[in-house]
């Protein structure tokens, strides 16, 4: 069952043979986790909307025509949880969001004081990431999803293509863009910091 | 060298022909060829030497942002409903339910409507078996019409005999300088006082008088016909 390739989990998995979909959820936990934490930014919401990708998956796996590969048919599933996630926290107050992504800083500094570099160091290297992450966020959500995915996921060119159904070229250029306003995001801050 | 020359005009204008490339080079995704080729570009153009410089900074901020927040985090546990086959047949049947909709209300129409047509079809087919029957039936009635028609036709010729003899009497009455008492003036008078009289007659009475009528008006005719005749004589 571990070997099988996706097409024939999927099959198994459509005729109501768990342990198929089990394989399916092990093969792509990860990757579905780090896009939605990318997109999203705290550990809690990327949780949800994880869970939420798996068991829309789950209840349509009979909608799935194979046409696409599963994991782009997954990719698009946790897209619209990550959305509609983004929708209800804003719906809830505007800084629910930023509130978690703060929590989630400041765990990260506890796991930082483990690290044995000087302060100094942990400080800066904590700006950077605080100063980037807040422009990723702030990135137009198209050019975000490329980066998440470029950076996330470590998926190719190739696979990025394929997963959004756009051209290969679109895909370099929407990263060339992203990177672009990345720098121009972060030159405005003090660049020494980077 | 004029290549080169024109390759530093270009990437001068921060609208570098080689920005595809950079993407791809900045994640080692170039192919060995085109990798070096932009190596050597990169030697001659300061504009995509600075893009990729600054560009690895970022990316180099991303790992962190991705090592520091991400990699620690344990991959959730996903809690799957247990009665795994149901919720998958369920899935089926919703999607039947659901999404086709149009497709079975239209899939009734039709059937509603066939069934209409058959229907009609095979009334018309039971009429079309039972009509020979009735054929057989009105046979007889038709014989007797075509023996009734007949009938008239003589009754008809005899009562244009009739008309004859009469209108050699009357033609006797002119020859003789007497007023011709012609019928047909008492006959066209007739209708009109029956006519009025109609009015205040029964139903079945005024069906009588228009028979009445008609006969009379058919009698008309032939005596005109045969008043012709005679003048024609």
């Amino acid at each position: 069952m571990a070997h099988a390739n996706d097409e024939q989990l999927v099959k198994e998995a459509a005729n109501g043979d768990q342990e198929a979909f089990s394989q399916i959820v092990k093969r792509w936990e990860r990757k579905i986790f780090a896009l939605c934490y990318g997109i999203l930014g705290c550990e809690e919401s990327a949780r949800d909307a994880m869970q939420e990708t798996f068991i829309l998956a789950y209840k349509n796996l009979s909608k799935f025509r194979g046409e696409a590969k599963i994991s782009s048919w997954l990719h698009r599933i946790a897209v619209n949880q990550c959305l509609t996630k983004q929708r209800t926290l804003k719906r809830l107050g505007e800084n629910s969001l930023e509130e978690q992504i703060e929590k989630n800083l400041a765990m990260a500094e506890l796991s930082f004081e483990i690290d044995r570099s000087s302060p100094v160091q942990n400080l800066e290297r904590e700006e950077r990431i605080r100063l980037v992450r807040k422009a990723v966020n702030a990135l137009p959500f198209e050019l975000k999803q490329v980066v998440i995915m470029k950076e996330f996921e470590d998926m190719t060119f190739q696979e990025i293509s394929e997963t959004l159904g756009i051209p290969l070229s679109t895909v370099k250029s929407r990263l060339y863009t992203a990177l672009k306003q990345l720098r121009k995001k972060l030159e405005e801050k003090p660049l020494e910091v980077i | 060298m004029k290549n080169r020359e024109y390759e530093m005009f270009e990437c001068s204008m921060k609208n570098c022909k080689f920005a595809e490339q950079l993407v791809s080079y900045l994640y080692g995704e170039l192919e060995e060829v085109e990798r070096r080729k932009f190596e050597e570009h990169l030697q001659v153009c300061e504009f995509c030497a600075d893009e990729l410089e600054a560009f690895s900074k970022i990316r180099f901020a991303v790992s962190q942002w991705r090592q520091n927040d991400f990699e620690c985090l344990p991959t959730p546990e996903i809690r799957l409903p247990e009665n795994y086959s149901q919720s998958v047949l369920i899935g089926l049947w919703q999607n039947l339910f659901s999404l086709r909709w149009p497709v079975l209300a239209s899939a009734c129409l039709l059937v509603v409507l066939s069934l209409i047509f058959l229907g009609r079809q095979s009334k018309d087919e039971e009429i079309a078996s039972s009509t020979p029957a009735t054929q057989k039936e009105l046979a007889p009635v038709k014989e007797s019409a075509t023996i009734t028609k007949d009938e008239l036709t003589t009754a008809n010729e005899k009562l244009i005999i009739d008309n004859n003899k009469v209108s050699q009497k009357e033609n006797i009455e002119i020859g003789t300088g007497k007023k011709p008492s012609t019928s047909k003036i008492s006959l066209k008078s007739e209708p009109k006082k029956n006519r009025i009289k109609s009015n205040k007659l029964k139903p079945t009475e005024k069906e009588d008088l228009v028979e009445l009528l008609d006969f009379q008006e058919e009698e008309n005719i032939r005596l005109v016909d045969v008043f012709n005749e005679i003048g024609g004589i």
